[in-house]
């Protein structure tokens, strides 16, 4: 039988208390006063009697209570060792969780981690294993197993905070299948961690096995100070080389105590393009504004940068920046140039930033594909599809990966277009004339669309109050997709591809001649967003976080596009191997196969600028700035015993044989509860017996009261 | 047949001199008198015969005996001169001790040794009072710690000693009964109300210091139920009440022996008063207050016949 809090058992020397009490002379603190002891002091003391128990069934039985109940808190268990298991002892398997998020490294608390392992490796005894398991939001096993402490202390010591977020759960999943592999007696799991709260974020249900010890080591600090850079927003305002940069720098402090005087730089191409200081109370925001900076007129990387604190890594924001020329809209509306049909998609065109759009009201399309290089999209309003040469510069456009929309007003049934009928998603119909029953309405949008996701949350665009007086049949081939439908189920707006492009066919117009769309709040987001699609647009990604997976292709085909190389934008032109260099010196090489390969993804472990280049020919470098997860940096902690008391698994349950050969192996029982159990039965058993033998009861006196130790003046009836 | 405060059957007149009763009037005085009158209110059923019997005796007619006192009746039936002869009233001198020593203050009753002593002494002072003796008292532990002399007029300020009567220090009987017998100047029926925790042969002699001044003693020995039966049962240490020293006492171990001490002391105390000629009345706190004014009565009637100590007077 084995123990496994034996300390536990120092309590047996409790047992000596009643006996030397009972032993020794000294009798209890409460006196008895009597008028004289001229009798009592004549009688001969003789201790021995005090030293004779009086009622020894019932001494007997205290002693037992306290024997149960002290060998009950030892755990004791009892182990079937199987023919592979005996003689093992007390061998113990240890796990050992070190937390390497990024908030290890604030102040001491690393190299406190690191020593609270080594204490580890220290205690090895022969027969023992340990295992290392480093963890943020990942688990990583770097020693499984092992009896050499020398190896335990060298991984240790080659251990370093990473850049991820602290997650529990996957580190208590890989200790669990550790510790459910081992068949030695003892299982200990040993947790270091500061403890932050955002730790169970995502979650908390992996459980160690049953019979697993867990102790922590709590590294949390007692009120820390922290500052960082959780968000930035750049905007810009005009284009070309007069365009300005404004930025807004969200900084936090999840400290206790306020932070005064912070200094926010933030720094262009290595040099400072402003400076700001701010004052944070704790546990709070705020915002510092950079506005009017120059417009860097190439791709350029950016930091912005806090004042020092005891947590560095979420004190630096590290983004880029390039130029990119707003979208080119093209709108045909029939009317030779003047516009009047495409007054309000010019006016809903013209106002927007992210992204920008440059419509242009023309008559019809240039002659060549090429002149359409900086058109993004064309609008079909009121005008037809051009014939002749301009059909094929327009399909070869369309095709390239232009995005064309068509509104089926009046003056343009594709049934008499000369050309260009056969890229729309279907055919068109008469026009359904509804101004009878007062108009029809949109009954059902694809909320799942892009066009569309921007409404799907409540109160965020009615489509419903807009009127359609008139709208042109379409029926949609196999191959298109239906985005809108009217009241009657007809297709109000019907996507469809050609090549690499889209187009968009919308039945009705897009001014108040057959409906007031125009005149609903709906009608902007909507003609941009429509625009936007169409167009195939794509916001620029600033930055990554640091654990997210770079797709490399995406990443290569976005800065191409930016450089205003050849092909850019489009990831199946990137092919051949590529480089990642993270800002360590760390170099990682990606194949990336072109369109029709699985996309190569590379997990980004640093922060900072990581660059990527091809392998082989000077192109790039491309920069990917990476910041760490902002949750880190709340310091906050969690109850560690809640946090023990969720990831252990209820006591006193068999532990399953594990594997190792058939009747391998151990199985332990916990005999605590049995012991807790007899130490009650034998509690009522001495308080029935105490009752029963407890001092007769004698009356005497008047009114028959039981007799007591006697006081001085009691009840005095006059005072 | 009534049920006395103390849920025991008792004498209507009984249950009030029952010392639960009495410690619940607060005015001394007015328990004196409730005590008195009721137990004098008994005394009808009982075969005493009371305390105001002037008549003693006739004696045949000397020359020279004043003739108005020849009992003209019998010298008609019987032909012969006889002469009555009557009780003086003594206007005797009645003197309380009251030990008010520091082991007087226990009590596992309702009412303290000191406080049943009281109670009695205040009792036996109004009775004596009723009986026009000169009533004095003397309060002592030690030493005198009160002391008023017996006049006819200090009843009242006896029950206001009495009154006031509270524990002192550690008890000795010889030298306060010394300085008792001395300051008596007339003979009288001394009262010593004490628990007498001296030896035997102590207590007696100091009690013979006011037999040798020519006094009558009645000693009434308070003592408490649980000093005559000793019901203790946890194993504690004991602590003298007077000296404070404390011993350790196992109850259950010595019980017995205690037991039989405390018989053998008191069985002493009797034979020797007995041979001093004192009464001597055991009086457990327990017991109604009758029992002790019975004997006072008794006691005093006793000093009236041949060789008591009468006086004797014609009228």
């Amino acid at each position: 039988m084995n123990f496994l809090t034996p300390f536990f058992l120092a309590g047996l020397g409790a047992l000596a208390v009643p006996l030397l009490v009972h032993l020794s002379q000294r009798a209890r603190g409460e006196k008895t006063p009597f008028p004289s002891l001229m009798f009592l002091r004549r009688i001969p003391f003789r201790a021995e009697r005090r030293r004779r128990i009086r009622h020894p069934l019932l001494f007997a039985l205290r002693a037992l209570a306290v024997c149960l109940l002290v060998f009950a808190f030892a755990r004791p268990f009892l182990e079937r060792a199987g023919p592979g298991a005996e003689g093992e002892g007390t061998r113990t398997e240890r796990v050992v969780l070190l937390d390497r998020s990024y908030s290890m490294s604030y102040g001491d608390t690393w190299e406190r981690a690191r020593a609270a392992a080594r204490e580890v490796a220290d205690a090895m005894e022969a027969g023992d294993r340990a295992s290392i398991l480093l963890f943020s939001d990942r688990a990583e096993v770097v020693v499984d197993g092992t009896g050499d402490p020398a190896l335990l202390r060298s991984a240790v010591d080659a251990a370093e905070p990473g850049v991820g977020t602290t997650r529990y759960d996957p580190a208590i999943r890989a200790a669990a299948r550790l510790l459910a592999g081992s068949e030695l007696p003892r299982r200990e799991a040993l947790l270091i961690s500061d403890f932050q709260r955002t730790g169970r974020t995502g979650g908390l249900e992996a459980r160690l096995p049953p019979g697993v010890e867990l102790e922590t080591a709590d590294l949390s600090v007692e009120g820390p100070e922290n500052t960082a850079v959780t968000e930035l927003t750049l905007g810009r305002e005009g284009t070309g080389p007069g365009a300005r940069l404004s930025a807004a720098v969200r900084l936090s402090n999840t400290g206790v105590r306020p932070a005064r005087g912070v200094e926010v730089t933030l720094e262009v191409n290595g040099r400072t393009a402003g400076s700001r200081r701010a004052d944070l109370e704790p546990r709070s925001a705020a915002t510092v504004a950079f506005p009017g900076l120059a417009f860097p007129s190439a791709p350029s990387r950016g930091v912005v940068r806090l004042g020092g604190d005891r947590l560095a890594l979420d004190d630096a924001f590290h983004f880029t920046l390039a130029p990119r020329d707003p979208l080119g809209v093209l709108l045909l509306d029939g009317t030779g140039g003047r516009g009047g049909g495409t007054l309000y998609i010019r006016r809903a065109l013209s106002i927007g930033e992210r992204p920008a759009f440059r419509p242009e009201v023309s008559a019809g399309v240039p002659g060549a594909a090429d002149d359409l290089g900086r058109t993004a999209a064309i609008v079909l309003h009121g005008s037809a599809y051009p014939g002749g040469g301009r059909a094929r510069a327009l399909r070869e456009w369309l095709e390239g990966g232009g995005g064309l929309i068509v509104a089926l007003g009046p003056g343009n049934d594709p049934s008499r277009w000369d050309a260009g009928a056969d890229l729309l998603p279907g055919a068109a119909g008469p026009v359904v004339d509804r101004t009878d029953a007062g108009g029809g309405a949109l009954a059902w949008l694809d909320y799942d669309h892009p066009v569309f996701e921007l409404f799907r949350a409540p109160r965020s665009g009615d489509f419903s109050a807009a009127r359609f007086y008139r709208y042109r049949s379409f029926s949609p081939d196999s191959t298109a997709r239906v985005l809108a439908r009217f009241d009657d189920g007809a297709p109000a707006l019907v996507e469809g591809a050609a090549g690499k492009g889209r187009v968009l066919v919308w039945t009705s117009t897009l001014d108040r001649f057959w409906n007031d769309l125009a005149l609903q709040p709906v009608f902007l987001p909507f003609v941009q967003r429509l625009v936007r699609y169409g167009a195939g647009y794509r916001e620029t990604r600033r930055w990554w976080r640091a654990g997210d997976p770079l797709d490399v292709a995406a990443a290569v085909a976005e800065a191409r596009r930016l450089a205003g190389s050849p092909g850019g934008g489009d990831p199946g032109a990137v092919e051949g191997e590529w480089v990642l260099a993270a800002p360590s010196g760390a170099r990682r090489t990606v194949g990336v196969g072109g369109i029709d390969e699985d996309p190569a993804l590379v997990r980004l472990e640093e922060t900072g600028f990581h660059e990527l280049r091809p392998a082989e020919g000077g192109e790039g470098p491309y920069a990917v700035a990476v910041n760490p997860d902002t949750e880190e940096s709340d310091l906050t902690t969690m109850e560690v015993d809640e946090l023990a008391a969720r990831v252990t698994s209820p006591e006193g349950e068999a532990r399953p044989a594990v594997a190792g050969g058939a009747g391998e192996g151990t199985r332990r029982r916990e005999l605590w509860p049995w012991l807790l159990g007899l130490a009650l039965v034998v509690l009522a058993v001495e308080a029935a017996l105490g009752n029963r033998l407890s001092p007769a009861r004698e009356t005497g006196g008047r009114g028959g009261q039981r007799w007591r130790n006697a006081r001085t003046g009691p009840a005095r009836g006059r005072e | 047949m009534r049920r006395g405060a103390g849920g025991r059957r008792a004498e209507p007149e009984a249950r009030f001199i029952d010392p639960e009763v009495l410690s619940r009037i607060q005015d001394l005085e007015l328990l004196a008198r409730t005590v008195v009158e009721g137990f004098i209110a008994g005394l009808h059923r009982s075969p005493f015969l009371g305390f105001s019997l002037d008549f003693a005796e006739h004696r045949p007619y000397m020359p020279g005996d004043d003739i108005r006192r020849i009992d003209w009746r019998l010298y008609a039936r019987t032909d012969r001169f006889y002469v009555k002869e009557y009780e003086a009233e003594t206007n005797a001198a009645f003197f309380l001790a009251l030990d008010v020593s520091r082991s007087m203050d226990f009590g596992t009753t309702a009412v303290t040794k000191l406080d049943y002593a009281r109670f009695l002494a205040a009792s036996l002072a109004h009775l004596a009072g009723e009986q026009r003796d000169r009533v004095g008292i003397a309060c002592f532990d030690d030493r005198i710690r009160e002391h008023v002399p017996p006049t006819a007029r200090h009843r009242r300020t006896v029950l206001h000693a009495v009154d006031r009567a509270g524990p002192g220090g550690a008890g000795a009987l010889g030298a306060p009964l010394l300085r008792i017998a001395e300051s008596l100047r007339r003979r009288g029926l001394v009262a010593l109300v004490s628990d007498l925790y001296e030896e035997p042969e102590e207590v007696v002699r100091a009690v013979e210091t006011l037999r040798a001044g020519g006094h009558d003693v009645i000693v009434f020995h308070i003592l408490d139920p649980a000093e005559l039966a000793f019901p203790y049962d946890e194993a504690t240490r004991f602590e003298d009440l007077e000296t404070g020293e404390e011993i350790p006492v196992v109850p259950g171990t010595a019980r017995e022996t205690y037991r039989e001490r405390m018989e053998g002391h008191l069985e002493e105390l009797a034979r020797r008063m007995r041979d001093a000629g004192v009464d001597y009345v055991v009086m457990d706190t327990s017991r109604p207050l009758d029992e002790a004014l019975f004997r006072f009565l008794s006691h005093r009637a006793r000093r009236r016949t041949p060789g008591g100590g009468r006086v004797r007077g014609r009228r």
